[in-house]
Formats: structure tokens, C-alpha cells, sequence
């Protein structure tokens, strides 16, 4: 077997194998149901549910104007009888996995954002039985309940980016789509 | 009564993920409005002293406060002072002119008005000592760039915090009830207060498994922590969660700094002193905080 062959053979394994490892949650938080940001949002106003599916026309034109990769072609979104928005997004960063809901006014301007989940996106590291065992033989009283004793973390910062490109993206599909509609 | 209400929002400011949690005996309406103070407060001193944003006051006074004096915002004099303060007693540890170095390191943004350095020498770059405030303007008596990323949050944290309080102790008294209680939580990434922090337990990251959350019992008002390890994915190349203002180098220990205190701006800038202070007990005790080094 020539080496050329070979490395293709591990590649190929490596990415059969992390597309079947599930994606666990090392922390995740709910913050707002969607009828609670739309309130925090819009307040009283009333929202029609108006969502659509981006073509692939419209996907590529989004993506060369904003710079960020359009992952989902549906989008959740809810309308005013201003032509205002409502759209549920999620977001997927490097350590997170994040739905948020952003208000657009008339105008395209963002008139709001919330986050609805946060969520820690740990795929294949969990795992890993050594980092696995990490989480046994922790010489605490209280046991380690990820999403139930804490629910406050402290640490380095992590940077939002990720929704700042999200928000990007969707003021370019306001931009491009939504104005017409 | 309504009895006891919880609200829970997060919403991206100051470059990560601000949560406010409010619990009490509100309406939701009320809850909201409350909220709605603190993430104003936060955004308001965000819109002041940001150093990415071209339009921050903080990016006028580092373009012109070393040609003449600069009136500032009260807030941001507050804040200034403050910093000036903790690099005293640091020795200049903590130094808010960092800037300079983190933008030749390219950690921070170049905004186009700043001649990067040809080397990383150490006399080259001013220090706190170049900044002076005078009632309410601010003069640098040699060019630098001041980044607040090591107080700011802390600062913003407790805006929002003392907007909240103000707002609930307003709104009982005009209900002419008895002072009702909030309990207020304010975690902006890892910079964190809480109203009612006895006996609570939080989490700290571990430095080499992030994901992985030491539990530890909250031992004042604030936490704050300082690491590297999210700043791998940065798009801005050279990163570390501290710079020493001696050498002007990035601290590369793989280690986490918390320090507990009685207000948020501290503990945040405290998480920068004992990274590169070498006996902060004495500092740390005479300012009534508590340090955790993981």
C-alpha cells in the first residue's frame, strides 16, 4: 500500500468517526422562551409567523456580503404589521452553540438580541475516557452537577464573536431578502 | 403578593456574553424594566470605553489627550482614577496603558493614528505615570494608548448592579412597602457579582480543561478570573489573557487568577496583579480580597 493511499485510509477514519460522535453539553443554560424575547423585543406588538427558505442564490449572496457562512437555509422568522422582524438564529462557535433571537426594524436595524440557549459544545473531547475520568475522584463533598449546582462560571473571558458574525449575516439577510418581502 | 419571580437574560456586550439574573417578589413587568437598567448601564459605559470601537470616547482621548487636555465623562474619570489608583498601589502591575503594546503585539486593534514600535524594548512605552487627570479632563504628558479591558468589565458589572439596587430600593419606596429584597446576579464572562453570594457556589474553570468546572464557594460580593485559554480562536494573532506593563510581554503560564472582592472593578483588575506580583498577600489583604490561583 503506497503512503499516499495510507494517509488517505486515517483521514478517511478520523472523519467517519467524529461524524458519529454525538455532540455533548459540558454546561448549558435556558434563558427565554421564544414568546419571552419576543415580548422583551417588541413588546405588545403583534407578530404573524412569516418563515422562509433562503435559495441557493440567496444563500451565496449573503455569504459573499457578510462573510459568514450561511449554515441554515430556513429561516424562523416572525413579522409586525410595520414590516418589522422577529427571527430565532443559532449561532455555532468554537466552544459554543447558541440560539438567539434579533429584533429588525423596518429599517434592517437590529432593534434587539437575546440569547434563548447557551450551550457548552464539548463533541468528541468528552469522550476521551482519560478526560472522562477527570470528572470521578474529585475530592468535593458536593457532587459536580453541571447544570444543576452551578449555574454561574467563572473564567476567561470567551469572546461573542460568533453572534457578532451571526448578526452580521443577518443584517445582510434583511438586506438582500427580508427588505422585498 | 406576587410571589418570588425570576427572570433570566444574556445578551452580547463588552466583547462576550453579559447574564443578568434577577429573582424577587416583582412582577415580571418590573423584572424586566430592572433588567432593561442594567444592561443599559452596561452598554452606556461599553459605547464609552470601547478601544475596538473608532467612536469610543476612549479612542478620542488616546488620539488626542497627549496634544492637549481632553474633557471626559464622569464615569470614565471614575473608572480612571480608580486604575490609577490600583497602579499605585501595584507598583505599576496593573497599568491601563497597556495599550501601546497590545496593539504592537496585535492583540488590540490599530486604529491608524498610532506609529507601532520598532521593537518591544521596555523603556519604550509610557507608563501610568504619563496620565493626568485634572478635574474633569485627562492629559497624557507623552503619547499612549490607554485599554481598559483589564477593569472595564469589572466596572461595567457593577453600573448595572448599583443601577439595579438604586432602581429596586426606588420602587419599594414608592410602593410604600417594607424594603423588598432582589437578588441580583451580573456574570459578564466570567466577571461576576452577586447580591446574595453567602454560601453560593460557583464554578471555575479549569485552565487546561475549560470545560471541566472546579466548584468553590463564593467568598464576597465579586469573582473575577484571568486566563489565556480562550484566546486561541481570536482572530487578532498574538494573545494571552495578561500582559506584564514591566516587560511588555504576554504571561504564557497556562494558569487561571481569580480574586474575590467587594466590587467587581477590583477583583477584575486584582486577577492581573497576582499573575505577576510575587507576594500579593499584603496588597490583597489591605484591600479586603481573596485570591485563587488554579
Amino acid at each position: 500500500m503506497s503512503l499516499n493511499r495510507r494517509l488517505f485510509n486515517k483521514s478517511l477514519l478520523l472523519g467517519s468517526t467524529l461524524a458519529f460522535l454525538p455532540v455533548r453539553y459540558a454546561h448549558a443554560k435556558t434563558y427565554l422562551t421564544i414568546e419571552q424575547a419576543q415580548q422583551l423585543i417588541w413588546g405588545a406588538t403583534a407578530l404573524t409567523p412569516a418563515p422562509l427558505e433562503l435559495s441557493p442564490v440567496q444563500q451565496k449572496a449573503i455569504e459573499q456580503a457578510s462573510k459568514v457562512r450561511v449554515r441554515n437555509a430556513k429561516i424562523n422568522a416572525w413579522k409586525t404589521a410595520d414590516n418589522g422582524w422577529f427571527i430565532v438564529d443559532q449561532v455555532i462557535g468554537k466552544h459554543e452553540n447558541i440560539d438567539l433571537a434579533v429584533g429588525l426594524t423596518a429599517e434592517g436595524k437590529v432593534n434587539g438580541i437575546e440569547i434563548i440557549t447557551y450551550r457548552e459544545t464539548y463533541g468528541f473531547e468528552i469522550q476521551n475516557p482519560k478526560w472522562r475520568m477527570q470528572f470521578h475522584g474529585k475530592n468535593h463533598t458536593t457532587p459536580l452537577k453541571l447544570d444543576g449546582n452551578i449555574i454561574n462560571i467563572s473564567g476567561a473571558t470567551l469572546s461573542c464573536a460568533h453572534v457578532t458574525d451571526g448578526i452580521n449575516r443577518l443584517t445582510h439577510t434583511w438586506n438582500l431578502v427580508l427588505k422585498a418581502l | 403578593m406576587t410571589g418570588k419571580k425570576r427572570l433570566a437574560r444574556c445578551r452580547p456586550l463588552l466583547g462576550t456574553y453579559v447574564d443578568i439574573t434577577l429573582q424577587g417578589d416583582f412582577t415580571n413587568a418590573q423584572l424586566i424594566e430592572l433588567s432593561q437598567l442594567g444592561f443599559a448601564a452596561i452598554e452606556h459605559i461599553q459605547q464609552l470605553m470601547s478601544f475596538h470601537s473608532s467612536k469610543s470616547e476612549l479612542t478620542h482621548i488616546n488620539r488626542y489627550a497627549h496634544l492637549e487636555p481632553q474633557l471626559i465623562s464622569a464615569l470614565t474619570f471614575e473608572l480612571l482614577q480608580q486604575a490609577l489608583q490600583i497602579s499605585e498601589l501595584s507598583q505599576g502591575l496593573f497599568d491601563v496603558t497597556v495599550g501601546s503594546a497590545l496593539v504592537q503585539h496585535r492583540a488590540l486593534p490599530n486604529h491608524g493614528f498610532y506609529e507601532p514600535k520598532h521593537s518591544f524594548g521596555m523603556n519604550e512605552y509610557a507608563n501610568w505615570q504619563a496620565i493626568q487627570l485634572q478635574s474633569d479632563a485627562i492629559f497624557f504628558s507623552q503619547p499612549l494608548q490607554i485599554d481598559l479591558g483589564g477593569i472595564a468589565k469589572g466596572f461595567a458589572v457593577d453600573k448595572a448592579f448599583d443601577a439595579i439596587q438604586h432602581a429596586t430600593d426606588k420602587l419599594t419606596s414608592e410602593a410604600n412597602s417594607s424594603k423588598t429584597d432582589i437578588n441580583i446576579c451580573i456574570n459578564a464572562g466570567g466577571d461576576l457579582r452577586m447580591s446574595h453570594w453567602q454560601q453560593q457556589t460557583v464554578g471555575i474553570r479549569h485552565p487546561k480543561q475549560p470545560q471541566q468546572l472546579l466548584p468553590i464557594t463564593l467568598k464576597n460580593t465579586a469573582l473575577a478570573t484571568s486566563a489565556g485559554y480562550f484566546l486561541a480562536d481570536s482572530r487578532l494573532t498574538e494573545n494571552a489573557g495578561i500582559y506584564s506593563p514591566k516587560t511588555h510581554t504576554p504571561v504564557r503560564d497556562n494558569r487561571s487568577y481569580s480574586v474575590f472582592a467587594n466590587n467587581c472593578m477590583l477583583a477584575d483588575a486584582l486577577t492581573k496583579v497576582i499573575a505577576l506580583m510575587e507576594n500579593p498577600a499584603p496588597l490583597l489583604t489591605a484591600l479586603n480580597a481573596e485570591a485563587l490561583i488554579i
